[in-house]
């Protein structure tokens, strides 16, 4: 190994290619490292800025709830924001604060992210007193023995991947002990000018070895180790010491260090683990599946502080580096600090009017703004003012990107059909496993940015495959709008048919002799139906009600005949009063008529009165007293005059005429009283009972509309819709009935007009 | 058994129908802008040679010998070729209706391919026995297919290659196909 | 034997008659066996189609005017919402000429979205009527709102809202689905990777 150690290191100056040799997977670039910028410094004191900026959503996930309002004075480490419900499956990660101070604002301010957008922001001012809340989680130093444990302390404690994906810890481990047989920790940190990891592992080697013993622990691991490349002998040397004394304090499992060739992306995943174990990670799947766990060292740190002191994440250790500073270094950063306050006491060369890069130069992205918080994934603000680029040239198909590619992808295939904008066919081609690591794009000697083409293509793609989604289910909710109009449509039909049917009935039913029986018989079908459909109690009340009435009408006949005239000529005063009243005297002379004319029917006629009463019933007032009185009167008149005209009773046209004539009679009587047109009364009672009707009419046809409208809008329910359907009928019963009674009235009105002025012509020439 | 192996190669390779002898341009300029639908227009090709190629080795053999009926030939089997084109095209269209779609009109072009008749008559002008010509059929039909996909491959990638502006389409695949003929020349002498 | 005589004279028809009529009877039972039932294409047409079932190429949505171009009965451009892009995709699938889209339609209009004012909405369910995937939520007489991902943007609620409160907004860029931009040729600064070498 050292041998061939030896002879790359020799033949590297003529055949930079040779140090491919000293690895095992395949591809990958030596950039030049600039690591010297920020390590040759130490590690520079805390600093609390003036203001800090803590973004709600997290680099994957949903946002946050914050728990804090505006003006509110919180201390370190105290919970600003957390998950509003089920944060396993939102992937939210709590916010803590990072030091004291007030929340002077909850607003939008641009992120770090290449896209430039606003989110809202929790900005916190602090107070620089710097008070914490001592154990925040609330540990007890012990070592969670099962994952669940430890699992539920990292929801809490905020920690996510700080090696830059930033995908939440808790969520990232196995659910059951004994899944994950080694533990990875990656200390390669393979991009250029990038060195907090290493001044991590040089400071706090201790705190990371313990951060891997408790995941290890709580998750069952057989083995530890540490993959570190060969560029950092002072963190190599540091870290194996901690080894020692770690192992030297307590028996554990084994732990080593493996030193890593010097290679760009020696820190990925999927190159590490396989450098490390000898593993190829699936295409696609997930490195746990394979009993593999890779944790950043900062990340493992941060494990330890929140088990043994009960810390949450709020600091991490941030590279401030770049070709436009001067001195470059590495701090322990406050979550939010702005990168423009760090990046102003690193000595700029020249004021900074460029964009900031956060990470790496190979994987970093430009700032859309230099005043953004650092993140819990930040781990380099990088300051490399900006150089005459080189002018793209078109591809060569030279074959340069697919020796770099360290994931055997096809780079150049890839970038020529993202250029044709055929995606699916880069889908094809496993752009899905392409880490971004930019090695085509560095190796390319026409520069073309392939990993700017590359992210374009997963973008779109992502964007097609949602589209795809989302057409998938406008398709199925509209195939179910058109299901649910179809069967509702046939719903309605249905029910038309049976109300059709059974006005058919209804109509046959009428056709027998006696027309008054018939009507009567409706009415106690109607009676019992709605006894069937409703509660027994509400016919029962009606009925009982009825019989009210009856009895009040009786009483005021026998009492009441004296003041009979005044009452009337009272209620005369107003045309519709007396409309009322000749249309209520109409049906109870109708009734009475019935009763007269067919005694064998006598309960049926008495449940025709209370139907008819049924309406009138209520509105019962002194008035109606009076009008009842006149009713009364009526049917003594109409039954004299129906025992005295025995022909009327023959057929049932000719029966509804006699209560006609009586009436008529009554109007006349009333007529010479008030001294007014009896013709002109009959016109303005028919137009009220028209009016009436036609109200009525109205009112049913809104309640039926409001119904389906309400179908409609509960359609999804189509199980209950009938039940729905059959509650909302039984409510609109009473109007209904109402309605069909008033309508009837005004239809009896008419025929009664015809029949009126056939039979005064009669009555005139036989009385000639 | 040699001598199939050699008639295969042959027509598949050396003397490939649509390279060297120029027949079947039809469909490979029209449908090889797909390597999709190259596939099946090559494997419905397919199944019509060796099917044709067979039926009209019988009807030549067993009708038209027989009663001293050779001027009929051409036109018998074109009535074959025709009649299998018609039930490949069925099958087609109830089997994958979507590559019925994208072959389009020239599934029933493959009727008047040349080189499905041209299999026909070589087969009889060079007195090929029954399982000959079968394997002849195969052999023209495979290398047929192959030389489909290798050109709407090539042609796929040349959609999104910068090609200058005057050789745009027609006339870049068609040097595409010339540059192609040219090196299956380099099979000449093969068998 | 007089017919024999005869029909030997002619046997090259007889024989060429007998031919056809094989043939005749194979293909007429291939045709029986493979009879293709329902329209495929119609469903590859209709999975390529934006279903927005906004009804703007004047079939009641996206499944008639699919199975209208599966029959022939309909012309590839007139599917607004999908723009020559999907007019592009029914020619190939249909092996039909393509069509310029009309005039009328703007190019690249970014994916909108309906939205309802709710200090104006007077519940009149008209809106709910017209969404053709229900997207919109409310009762009569109450305030209605739409759920946003599942609007298809398709524009038939706008025009029946009898106080105008409702208006068609570009969708909202989130993290969630922000887009990296395409490299343009020459516009785009030099890739990041370079600037690992430092300057001389």
């Amino acid at each position: 190994m050292s041998f061939l150690t030896t002879i790359a290191n020799k033949i590297a100056p003529i055949y930079p290619m040779a140090k491919r040799w000293l690895y095992k997977f395949h591809g990958g670039v030596f950039p030049k490292y600039n690591k010297s910028l920020s390590t040759r410094n130490p590690i520079y004191p805390p600093l609390i800025p003036n203001v800090l900026i803590l973004p709600l959503p997290q680099a994957i996930g949903e946002k946050a709830e914050p728990l804090v309002k505006v003006g509110e004075h919180v201390l370190k480490n105290q919970l600003l924001a957390q998950a509003d419900a089920d944060a396993n499956r939102k992937l939210v990660v709590p916010i803590h604060a990072p030091t004291s101070g007030t929340i002077a604002a909850i607003e939008a301010r641009t992120l770090p992210h290449a896209s430039g957008l606003q989110e809202l922001c929790l900005i916190l001012q602090p107070d620089q007193q710097d008070q914490a809340i001592d154990n925040a989680l609330k540990v007890d130093g012990t070592w969670p023995e099962e994952p669940q444990a430890l699992k539920d302390l990292l929801v809490h404690s905020g920690i996510i991947g700080m090696g830059g994906a930033g995908f939440p810890t808790y969520a990232k481990l196995p659910k059951q002990k004994g899944k994950i047989h080694t533990l990875v920790i990656n200390g390669a940190e393979c991009e250029p000018f990038i060195s907090c990891d290493d001044l991590l592992m040089q400071t706090q080697a201790k705190s990371i070895w313990h951060g891997a013993q408790i995941t290890a622990q709580a998750l069952g691991c057989q083995k530890i180790l540490c993959g570190i490349e060969t560029n950092k002998p002072k963190a190599i040397g540091l870290m194996q010491k901690a080894l020692d004394a770690v192992q030297k304090e307590a028996k554990s499992l084994p732990m080593e260090i493996h030193q890593v060739a010097t290679v760009y992306p020696m820190g990925g995943q999927k190159q590490l683990v396989f450098e490390v174990t000898g593993i190829e990670l699936e295409s696609g799947g997930h490195a746990i599946d394979q009993g593999l766990l890779m944790m950043n060292v900062a990340t493992l740190a941060a494990i330890h502080r929140a088990v043994e002191f009960g810390e949450p994440l709020t600091s991490r250790l941030v590279t401030v580096s770049g070709e436009g500073l001067q001195e470059g270094f590495n701090i322990d950063a406050l979550i939010g600090t702005p990168f423009n306050e760090l990046t102003a006491i690193a000595r700029p060369k020249s004021p900074i009017d460029y964009p900031l890069i956060m990470g790496g130069p190979m994987m970093g992205v430009r700032m859309p703004d230099n005043h953004v918080p650092v993140l819990k994934t930040t781990n380099c603000i990088l300051a490399n003012p900006p150089e005459p680029r080189e002018m793209q040239m078109p591809c060569i198909r030279c074959g340069e990107c697919m020796d770099a590619c360290p994931v055997n992808l096809l780079p150049q295939q890839m970038y020529w059909h993202a250029q044709g904008h055929e995606y699916e066919k880069v889908e094809k081609l496993n752009i899905k496993d392409c880490i971004e690591c930019g090695c085509c794009s560095y190796v390319c000697p026409s520069h073309i940015p392939l990993v700017q083409y590359y992210r374009h293509a997963k973008s779109e793609i992502k964007a097609l495959n949602a589209d795809k989604e989302a057409k998938e289910i406008a398709k199925q909710r509209h195939e179910f709008r058109l299901e649910r109009i179809e069967r509702e449509k046939a719903e309605r039909e249905a029910r038309l048919k049976a109300k059709k049917q059974a006005v058919k009935k209804q109509a046959s039913a009428a056709k027998t002799p006696s027309a008054a029986a018939s009507a009567a018989k409706a009415a106690a079908a109607k009676a019992k139906a709605a006894s069937a459909k409703g509660n027994d109690n509400k016919p029962l009340s009606a009925r009982e009600k009825a019989i009210q009435a009856a009895q009040k009408a009786a009483a005021n006949k026998q009492g009441q005949t004296d003041n009979d005239k005044k009452t009337k000529g009272q209620s005369i005063a107003t045309a519709k009063d007396k409309a009322i009243a000749a249309a209520a005297a109409k049906k109870r002379a109708q009734a009475a008529a019935a009763k007269q004319a067919n005694a064998t029917n006598n309960e049926l006629s008495t449940q025709t009165e209370k139907t008819v009463a049924e309406p009138d019933s209520q509105p019962m007032n002194a008035r109606e007293k009076a009008i009842a009185a006149a009713k009364k009167r009526a049917q003594d008149a109409a039954a004299k005059k129906a025992q005295s005209n025995p022909k009327t009773e023959t057929t049932a046209e000719q029966q509804k005429a006699p209560p006609q004539v009586e009436d008529s009679q009554t109007t006349d009587l009333s007529a010479n009283d008030q001294q007014t047109s009896p013709a002109l009364e009959k016109e303005q009672a028919r137009k009220q009972a028209v009016a009436k009707a036609r109200e009525a009419a109205a009112a049913r046809k809104k309640t039926q509309q409001a119904k389906a409208q309400e179908s409609i809008t509960e359609a999804p329910e189509n199980a209950s819709d009938n039940e729905a359907s059959t509650g909302i009928k039984a409510k609109p019963a009473d109007a209904r009935q109402k309605a069909i009674a008033a309508a009837k009235a005004a239809a009896a009105k008419r025929a009664a007009n015809k029949a009126n002025s056939a039979n005064a012509q009669k009555q005139k020439d036989s009385t000639e | 058994m040699q001598d199939y192996f050699l008639i295969l190669i042959s027509t598949v390779l050396v003397n490939n129908f649509v390279l060297v002898k120029f027949l079947g341009l039809c469909p490979f300029m029209g449908v090889s802008k797909k390597t999709d639908a190259a596939l099946g227009m090559g494997l419905a090709t397919t199944f019509v040679l060796t099917l044709s190629s067979v039926l009209s080795y019988l009807i030549y053999n067993y009708l038209l010998l027989p009663f001293g009926l050779e001027f009929l030939q051409t036109i018998a089997f074109i009535l074959a070729i025709a009649a299998v084109v018609g039930f490949t095209e069925m099958a087609i269209h109830k089997t994958s209706p979507v590559l019925y779609q994208v072959l389009g009109i020239y599934l029933p072009l493959i009727t008047t391919n040349c080189a499905v008749l041209g299999v026909a008559l070589l087969n009889v002008g060079e007195q090929n026995n029954f399982i000959e010509s079968a394997f002849f059929g195969m052999g023209a039909a495979i290398g047929f297919t192959m030389v489909m996909v290798m050109f709407a491959s090539i042609r796929e990638r040349l959609d999104v290659a910068d090609v200058p502006g005057p050789f745009k389409g027609a006339p870049i695949a068609l040097i595409t196909a010339g540059l192609m003929s040219m090196a299956f020349m380099g099979f000449g002498g093969l068998a | 034997m007089q017919w024999m005589d005869w029909l030997l004279e002619f046997e090259a028809i007889v024989i060429f008659l007998g031919l056809a009529l094989a043939f005749g009877l194979a293909l007429g039972f291939a045709a029986v066996r493979f009879k293709v039932e329902g329209n495929p294409v119609a469903e590859q047409i209709d999975r390529e189609l934006p279903q927005t079932q906004c009804g703007q190429c004047g079939f009641p949505g996206c499944k008639p005017y699919a199975e209208a171009l599966a029959n022939g009965e309909s012309e590839v451009n007139l599917c607004v919402p999908g723009g020559t892009e999907v007019m592009i995709k029914i020619a190939e699938i249909t092996g039909r000429e393509e069509k310029p889209m009309d005039d009328s339609v703007d190019e690249e209009k970014p994916p909108m979205t309906a939205w309802i004012d709710e200090d104006l909405c007077i519940g009149c369910v008209l809106c709910i009527k017209a969404c053709p995937v229900d997207a919109i939520l409310g009762a009569t007489k109450m305030m209605h709102t739409v759920i946003q991902q599942e609007c298809t943007g398709c524009d038939l609620c706008a025009p029946v809202c009898p106080v105008d409160c409702i208006e068609m907004k570009p969708k909202q860029v989130t993290l969630k689905n922000w887009q990296w931009p395409e490299p343009q040729m020459q516009l785009e600064p030099k890739p990041l990777a370079e600037l690992a070498e430092p300057a001389k």
